[in-house]
């Protein structure tokens, strides 16, 4: 009640007793005798105002300690004498012979005596809450409900002449076992039962005794009943649900699949004959989804599957990467006849390539397959076969070239007569592949130097993939070819040669988006803003007269050049005279020659008369050539894109890793731009995060990179802590 | 008054033998009252009789008690949209009324 008022004036009355003092003790013998009454269901008779009154009164003249073990002792003495009445009969037959009735006769008294506990002290407590209210908040006890609880769980329940939690659990598991075995047990008890242990607390305070004694048992009975093959059905699961606490359902389950799948788990994929290796190489796709959909219950057992199928992938990725080793590590078959030998050689190694690129396609294709039939598309089973991938891919040091030679070959086939959307489709599969590769750059090197026609729909492709930057370079090649069009059309309309006998055409290649056809200039810096003259890339129209006949033939600037010469003399030069006399490198002149010489049209005779150019061969003007045609076309032999020799392997290398530098200290420059100040691991770090869309940076290239930007004053090593880099902008 | 039918009030009677019948929701209000009246675990006496005496209070007490059960049943959910006029009650009974009060739990 509270004052918010007083009237003015007058006296406070004492407070005067109304009812005469009684002793404490015949106070408290009133109350004890009520809580028998209590239990008898006789509280109708009982008036709570006079309990009440009178426990207020006890609690008042500080007698709250008395009253409160007085109460503990009724109850423990009631109780007491309610089990050796009410139940001990009953514990002593259901621990002796355990059969149906007795076990249910002694789980029910027990239920009973529990309920009739339960409901008194519903109502002690209430009669008594004036002492929960003043004395036990103060003496920091346990309030007289839980204290109830307490006296039945230690006198009772765990009481040590009566041990009554023991036979009523192995009562409760051998009614469950009845129940599993099809015999009708009386659910309603069990359930009162188990309810009793869930909301008994166990001594430690912190969780049930159901918890603490009950379901451990349950779930090592549950176990050994596994372990004899005694259990098995998902309708005892159901069932037991009925009664147990509702957390142990789930425990139960667990311990199930623990039993039946973890502990089966890695025996299961490696049956001789049947296991997941078998599965897999057999494609069966229903097993592989019965296999996955055990598993993915048990997080262990689908990390096994995972481990599993990845080494599975990587091993047969290794067999389709072996021929490739192989194929580097062979010995150069001999010194004698290098030249046609290794180019032999290096074809070979191109259909290696190839085929290992195809190889990889087929692997995944079936791979795709189990991930989406029988593995419900699970992210994480994806990512374990993708990792597979990247491992296996990776782990050939030439796949990034390789890569880039199947798309090269795939578009030149793609251009005899296959559909547009079948070149297509090999786009999207190859970038599917370059998805894997962890040296994105090392291929956008080969790419370049590979192809001469690039669809730009598989820029565009791997554009998306990689970000625009990436492909600035390819794009940069398109554009070349746009504006050689423009200008040879801005020629043409400007009518400046239309009183020469010339006609004439230009392409215009920047030399840092066509790497591979500037390669022969001496330093590609220096002639950056040139423009060059680029014979290995131009061709004319001439006029040749074979004895009586005339012909016109397109000819590359080279292959005229070399035909001028036998304009003048009719004798037979050696390789070596033309080179002298025309100055055509050497690299280029036999190419030039093959398509003079030894290709469809021969316009010069060779001896002697074999494919391969040497320096001491000779040519001679072949005067008797007959052709149908008036106007031909000289092809030149292509130049076969092929895998690299180890001479040309290595300069790719080197010129991967000097741009690879370049991008790092451009990397760790936009990062220190940004944070002003760093430590040396977080830059390394950073800069790592930056560039691994495109490689991975060895944490040396960053610390060269670092040492570096350090010498040209771009940054600066702190003086209290030489770990911590500075901006110096 | 019998038990057999829920009565919806309850008769307070006081130790000099003035009874107050207030409605039950109103007598709730002290949570001694509620326990007292409370049938859910079978029920006292006075659960059963709808009928409570306290000995130990006076009538002039019980009254001001009655008048406070009814203050508090009508502003005990109000906020503070409405303004809760004071609660009045003469200075010499204030010992008694505070006994009253603790014991009632209200």
């Amino acid at each position: 009640m509270s004052f918010a008022n007083r009237r003015p004036g007058g006296r406070i009355l004492p407070a005067r007793r109304l009812t005469p003092q009684v002793d404490p003790k015949t106070q408290f013998e009133k109350l004890a005798l009520a809580i028998g009454e209590i239990y008898k269901h006789n509280a109708s008779k009982l008036s709570f105002e006079e309990l009440y009154r009178t426990a207020y009164g006890l609690v008042l003249s500080k007698n709250g300690q008395m009253l409160y073990d007085g109460v503990k002792g009724v109850l423990e003495r009631h109780l007491r004498e309610c089990v050796e009445t009410g139940i001990m009969q009953y514990a002593a037959k259901a621990r002796d012979e355990p059969s149906l009735t007795n076990s249910e006769q002694f789980l029910s008294s027990v239920r009973l005596l529990w309920s009739e506990h339960v409901t008194a002290m519903l109502m002690i407590k209430d009669v008594l809450m004036y002492v929960d209210k003043v004395f036990v908040s103060n003496a920091r006890l346990p309030c007289v409900y839980d204290m109830g609880m307490h006296v039945f769980r230690d006198q009772v329940f765990q009481g040590a002449e009566f041990r009554l939690d023991l036979i009523t659990t192995t009562t409760l598991l051998s009614q469950i076992a009845r129940e599993r075995r099809g015999e009708h047990i009386n659910k309603s008890t069990m359930r009162g039962i188990t309810n009793m242990l869930v909301e008994l607390q166990d001594k430690d305070q912190t969780r049930s005794v159901y918890k603490a004694t009950f379901e451990p048992l349950l779930l090592a009975d549950t176990r050994l009943r596994i372990r004899i093959s005694e259990l098995g059905t998902a309708e005892y699961m159901q069932r037991i649900s009925d009664y147990l606490s509702s957390g142990t359902t789930a425990l139960l389950r667990e311990t199930v699949l623990q039993e039946l799948i973890s502990a089966n788990a890695q025996a299961v994929l490696d049956i001789e004959n049947a296991g997941l290796v078998q599965m897999l190489e057999q494609r069966s796709i229903a097993s592989l989804a019965v296999l996955y959909c055990l598993y993915s219950q048990v997080p262990s057992a689908v990390k096994l599957l995972q481990d599993k199928v990845h080494s599975h992938i990587v091993s047969l990725g290794d067999h389709i990467n072996a021929p490739l080793a192989t194929a580097d590590d062979a010995p150069k078959p001999g010194a004698k006849g290098k030249g046609p030998q290794e180019r032999h050689g290096l074809a070979e190694r191109t259909a290696t390539a190839i085929r290992w690129v195809q190889d990889m396609l087929k692997l995944y294709d079936v791979y795709e397959e189990f991930l989406v039939e029988s593995f419900t598309s699970n992210l994480a089973m994806r990512n374990a076969v993708n990792d597979a991938f990247i491992e296996t891919i990776n782990r050939n040091a030439r796949s990034p070239e390789q890569l880039s030679l199947f798309i090269d070959d795939s578009l030149k086939r793609g251009l005899k007569g296959k559909a547009e959307q079948e070149v297509e489709h090999i786009l999207e599969r190859s970038v599917l592949l370059f998805r894997f590769l962890q040296n994105k750059d090392a291929f956008e090197h080969y790419y370049k130097l590979h192809l001469a026609r690039r669809p730009s729909s598989l820029v565009s492709k791997l554009k998306v993939e990689c970000g625009s930057q990436f492909t600035q370079k390819l794009e940069g090649m398109f554009k070349d070819i746009q504006l050689s069009a423009d200008l040879v059309q801005a020629v043409k309309d400007a009518d400046v040669l239309a009183d020469t006998s010339f006609d004439m055409g230009v392409s215009v290649l920047t030399p840092t988006f066509w790497p591979s056809l500037w390669s022969t200039g001496a330093d590609s810096k220096e002639e950056l803003h040139v423009a060059t003259d680029a014979y290995s890339m131009g061709n004319a129209d001439i006029k040749v007269h074979f004895g009586s006949r005339t012909h016109e033939l397109n000819v590359s600037t080279y292959q005229m050049l070399i035909l001028m010469l036998f304009a003048d003399t009719s004798d037979a030069l050696t390789t070596e005279q033309i080179q002298q006399q025309t100055g055509i490198p050497s690299e280029q002149l036999s190419r030039q020659l093959q398509s003079l010489a030894c290709a469809k049209y021969k316009i010069l005779n060779k001896t002697p008369k074999s494919r391969d150019i040497s320096p001491a061969d000779s040519f001679a003007f072949n005067s008797d050539f007959r052709a149908p045609q008036y106007r031909i076309r000289i092809p030149l032999v292509a130049a076969t894109n092929h895998m690299e020799s180890d001479r040309e392997k290595a300069a790719s290398q080197a010129k991967i890793s000097q741009e690879r530098q370049l991008l790092i200290e451009a990397a760790i420059v936009r990062i220190m731009k940004d944070r002003k100040q760093m430590m040396h691991e977080n830059l390394v770090n950073e800069t790592i995060v930056q560039l691994s869309p495109r490689f991975l940076p060895s944490s040396k290239n960053i610390k060269e990179g670092i040492g570096k930007l350090i010498d040209r004053e771009y940054l600066q090593r702190s003086l209290d802590d030489p770990r911590l880099y500075i901006y110096l902008a | 008054m019998s038990g057999t039918e829920e009565s919806p009030t309850v008769k307070l009677t006081s130790g000099d033998g003035f009874s107050f019948i207030i409605d039950k929701a109103v007598a709730k209000q002290s949570a001694t009252i509620m326990n007292m009246l409370d049938m859910s675990t079978g029920g006292f006496t006075e659960a059963l009789t709808s009928e409570i005496r306290f000995p130990e209070i006076k009538g002039q007490v019980l009254e001001k008690v009655c008048q406070y059960l009814f203050y508090k049943h009508r502003y005990a959910d109000e906020g503070a949209t409405e303004r809760v006029p004071d609660f009045e009650f003469d200075l010499e009974i204030s010992l008694e009324l505070m006994m009253a009060a603790d014991y009632l739990d209200c």
